[in-house]
């Protein structure tokens, strides 16, 4: 079953109306501050809905759902320790930097070290967010061909790149924020259109439950913390470790908070966004485990369970569902692609650009720059898909692998040194980012059979016999952490890089730089903040706690699943939610 | 539809319906403050501290 006419008509208008809206937000940009973080002028619920929108991509609906159907519902805590780290970063990281009136991560660690660790990470993070992009549209333009069954990949890269360059080049951060709002909800229709199908077909929920659980060798599919399988309890410590980075020190995602009117307000979208999140995930996570019970052979691949089940099923109960469903996939896509366009723009002109320069450029020409780094962004975010394609997805799973080891040593060095230890200096902070960077990757190419053969057991044995033999000893000494690089490296990167930064900055002297600079005043426009660290009320101090306490029985039961504690699964989910709810009774009381 | 299936998909409506309501108000506060704002100058980009 393809695609029909209404299908793509509907698909055509939802584009091109998205395209148009967002080019007519363009009147909106004024300043620089406009098209980076939307004037600082976002409420609330709008900020949770773009947060959203930025973090949810056709990965989450495709991947996610995908991961299900081959490995169980225990890939959802990718999402839920996504709403646990979206609560924390909104409690305890996100107004402190919003209260500097920064428009990216990279000027907060200038403000903390030096200018020159300023220029480095944005080109850094600028550069790796382009190729991420490519990534995003490779996802997107190979899922179209999948589900729709029309064999173009470069028209559906080139319709997608045009609609997402075009208005986030042109509307910037107003244009993502408004468009955000949008899409958000054609993303939450289109699941939530899918969920109950998908549900119905596989013969309900509870009988879905039941099959799995009846079957011995997938009873961990519905398990949520299980003690063995590719998603287990380690990767939940994991995925926690690395939802935690990514809600304190994402660009894309931290962009969009410091659009928030005030500090408060920043804090409320982050956790109104994990709030909302949480039972959300149910509704891609769950699709997998139909299309597992309805397609009993394994799929070729996770990623092509997802395209099956909408292909094969929406068609089956409603004309023009299966149209407005892959309206919901490509707003998931475009709005995170917007989002890290307006990212790239940011970094590149505001940390690279404007730090390079002698004298600060004007607002016309700093938008000028933004624009042209737009258009660049998407030029290469182009290539690298069209690249991806020609070659193999392997390179997807380096690239993310690689990369996404350096960002535990920076939030180390940004937010745990950065914001809580006054002697950090930027000898440490460079030492620590670097050692991290090697420990994440050491334990991959030692642990990793693929990497190992190819990039160490190789090279040594060009260099040296003995050399080799003895680092294949080692190799099968750690035979029995092989299966689990992906959740060792995270954590290795993250303590070579708590090792390293206190003994370097201790080597030299002490920083000039104050552990939290001034608070900026606030602009005509913004809410005055009166957001405290520590609350002021009973209520206040009693959620933030709550967060905080919550946190701790999470780990420990989640650790605990390690040894087949049998409410391992439930205490931890209560956890969840009582960080959850903690940290929104938090922001919303003095 | 089975309870559980009710139950995620009535939860998502609710978050929808949500997000349709209480945006629409805020969009309105913050177009009102967008009215009176100066225009695109030469003036040296204020965002540095």
């Amino acid at each position: 079953m393809k695609m029909t006419a209404l299908d793509y008509a509907i698909v055509i208008v939802f584009l091109c109306a998205i395209a148009a809206a967002g080019g007519a937000i363009s009147r909106l940009i004024r300043s620089p501050d406009d098209l980076f973080v939307a004037g600082r002028q976002l409420t609330p619920f709008v900020l949770a809905a773009t947060i959203t929108a930025t973090n949810l991509s056709m990965f989450h609906f495709v991947g996610m759902g995908g991961t299900a159907s081959q490995d169980g519902v225990s890939i959802i805590w990718q999402n839920w320790t996504g709403g646990i780290a979206l609560t924390l970063s909104g409690l305890f990281v996100l107004p402190l930097m919003r209260r500097l009136r920064i428009r990216s991560v990279p000027e907060y660690l200038e403000l903390r070290y030096t200018r020159g660790l300023r220029t480095l990470v944005g080109g850094f993070w600028g550069v790796r967010l382009c190729i991420y992009l490519g990534i995003l549209l490779y996802i997107a333009g190979s899922a179209a061909v999948v589900i729709t069954g029309w064999n173009h990949y470069a028209a559906w890269l080139a319709a997608f790149s045009a609609v997402s360059i075009l208005y986030s080049a042109a509307g910037g951060a107003w244009a993502v924020a408004i468009m955000d709002s949008v899409q958000f909800l054609v993303m939450l229709a289109g699941a939530l259109i899918m969920f109950p199908v998908a549900m119905q077909k596989a013969g309900g929920l509870p009988n879905l439950i039941e099959y799995f659980r009846a079957a011995a060798a997938r009873v961990h599919f519905v398990q949520l913390v299980p003690a063995q399988g590719a998603f287990n309890w380690l990767f939940v410590i994991a995925i926690l470790l690395l939802s935690i980075k990514w809600a304190c020190i994402d660009q894309a995602i931290l962009q969009r908070a410091f659009g928030a009117r005030s500090p408060r307000v920043g804090a409320k979208g982050m956790v109104l966004s994990g709030l909302i999140t949480t039972p959300m995930a149910f509704l891609w996570v769950l699709p997998g485990l139909a299309a597992a019970r309805l397609h009993p052979q394994p799929f070729a691949k996770p990623d092509d369970a997802i395209p099956w089940l909408l292909s094969t099923q929406l068609p089956t109960v409603g004309r023009g569902l299966l149209g407005f469903v892959l309206c919901g996939l490509v707003a998931a896509q475009i709005s995170v692609i917007t989002a890290d366009v307006n990212s790239v723009a940011t970094l590149l002109s505001s940390d690279v650009y404007r730090t390079l320069r002698r004298t600060p450029p004007s607002q016309r020409a700093l938008l000028r720059v933004a624009r042209a780094n737009s258009l660049a962004c998407g030029a290469i975010m182009l290539t690298v898909a069209w690249l991806l394609r020609q070659t193999n997805a392997g390179a997807v799973k380096a690239n993310l692998t690689l990369v996404g080891i350096l960002d535990m040593p920076l939030f180390v060095v940004t937010v745990i040194y950065g914001m809580a230890w006054r002697r950090t200096n930027w000898q440490g902070a460079v030492a620590g980012f670097v050692a991290g960077g090697l420990g994440g990757v050491g334990c991959y190419l030692m642990l990793d059979p693929e990497f190992f053969q190819s990039y160490v057991l190789a090279p040594a044995r060009w260099l040296s016999g003995t050399a080799a033999d003895w680092l294949a000893a080692v190799h099968a000494n750690l035979a029995h952490l092989q299966r689990d690089p992906r959740n060792l490296a995270p954590i290795i990167s993250s303590v070579a890089a708590l090792a390293v930064t206190p003994v370097v900055s201790l080597l030299f002297a002490p920083p000039h730089r104050m552990l939290a600079p001034p608070a900026a005043e606030p602009t005509p426009g913004e809410e005055a903040d009166d957001f405290h660290l520590i609350p002021l009320s009973f209520l206040g101090r009693f959620g933030a706690a709550t967060a905080v306490v919550a946190l701790l029985v999470f780990l420990f039961a989640v650790i605990a699943a390690a040894w087949k504690w049998p409410p391992a699964s439930s205490v931890a989910v209560g956890a969840m939610l009582a960080v959850v709810l903690g940290g929104l009774l938090r922001v919303y009381v003095k | 539809m089975d309870w559980m299936t009710l139950a995620i998909t009535g939860t998502g409506a609710l978050i929808f319906c949500l997000w349709v309501v209480i945006p629409i108000r805020e969009y309105r506060t913050i177009f009102r403050g967008l009215r009176c704002r100066p225009r695109e100058s030469d003036a040296s980009d204020p965002g540095e501290r």
